[in-house]
């Protein structure tokens, strides 16, 4: 397999400067860093993103990447891509829709849902969830980009049953992009 | 009739402050049909600015009876010299733009804004639009300012989630 890039994860107990750092790695290691989500977790960092190597390949990408790691404590994991995975996925014949999902916080909320979507082949592209409110209360937030061959109506109306099961509010609308 | 190529980000003339249109002559109309054409050809096909087609010129044409989805419009605007002079309402918006191919964000627009400007004869117009319309003129009347739409993003994606606190 010829590799030009890599998945790169990497995560850690937050502080500043776990972007630099990585960012400097990559840059020293003549890697491109390419598409990203980093996100705080909690007191987690946690970093996703699709490099790009240099001449000198994963070796040189490991070299830096490893002392930056361990000097901030953070796991990595590289996988890598052949080129042809790194393409973007059509999006043609696709409705982009926001899913949002909220309730009194118990086990057994993201399963149903994502189950439904999935079985409908639903296309999940983004997703976040938190849990919010007082300690006493705790509720659940899930918010689901996604991209439905389905028209949104029919994704509302059976969402609308998985979320009456979870006692669970559930909003979806489609995303209205407007290309000027 | 031709269709002209389209600036793309980073190109620094898309940033340049657009000069007044004084001729009001048959080489605005030749330039008002080309924008037409331009704008058709495009993906979204409802709006275009004369910067965009290296025509640093007040002028910029906005068409939301082309839009994907029917909303409440005037038809083809020829905007030459336009001011935006109220606004109200603010909504959140995708939006994405053929000098920014692949990308979209979601900026905030009024709802409802008031135009003036000057059709092709130079004579002094007024449109009220609102909705999709009303953010289309405040996109390509950006254009004319050098400011594009990722000067305004408010969120790459989501909207709804609740900010993050530091506690």
């Amino acid at each position: 397999m010829d590799v030009h890039y890599v998945l790169l994860t990497v995560s850690g107990p937050d502080r500043p400067g776990i972007v630099a750092a990585i960012a400097e790695a990559l840059l020293a290691a003549r890697c491109n860093l390419e598409d990203s989500s980093m996100t705080q977790l909690r007191g987690e960092f946690a970093i996703l993103l699709i490099v790009r190597l240099g001449d000198g390949g994963v070796a040189a990408l490991e070299a830096h990447i490893g002392p930056a790691a361990r000097d901030l404590g953070l796991a990595y994991a590289l996988h890598p891509l052949a080129a042809g995975e790194v393409g973007r996925p059509a999006a043609a014949g696709r409705t982009p829709c926001l899913i949002t999902v909220f309730g009194a916080d118990h086990p057994g909320i993201v399963a149903p849902v994502a189950r439904f979507l999935a079985d409908l082949a639903v296309n999940i592209t983004d997703l976040s969830t938190e849990v919010v409110g007082s300690a006493a209360k705790p509720v659940y937030a899930m918010v689901i980009e996604a991209r439905s061959p389905v028209p949104v109506e029919e994704l509302e109306t059976g969402l609308a049953r998985v979320a009456r099961d979870l006692a669970c509010d559930v909003s979806v609308k489609e995303i209205e992009e407007y290309p000027l | 009739m031709a269709i002209l190529p389209i600036l793309t980000y980073p190109d620094p003339r898309l940033k340049r402050l657009a000069a007044p249109v004084a001729d009001f002559g048959p080489a605005l109309a030749a330039l008002l049909a080309d924008l037409a054409e331009t704008m058709a050809a495009g993906p979204g096909g409802v709006g275009i600015a004369a910067p965009q087609v290296d025509r640093s010129l007040c002028i910029c044409l906005v068409d939301c009876s082309k839009a994907r989805k029917a909303c409440a419009n005037h038809g083809l605007l020829e905007l030459i010299n336009p001011e935006i002079v109220e606004w109200s309402g603010m909504a959140v918006g995708r939006e994405g733009c053929m000098s920014i191919p692949d990308f979209t964000a979601n900026v905030v627009r009024a709802t409802e804004v008031v135009c003036q400007y000057q059709d092709r004869d130079g004579k002094a117009q007024v449109v009220h639009a609102e909705g999709f319309e009303a953010r289309a003129l405040q996109h390509e009347l950006d254009h004319l300012a050098g400011t594009l739409f990722i000067d305004r993003v408010v969120s790459k994606k989501r909207d709804v989630f609740p900010r993050k606190r530091s506690r």
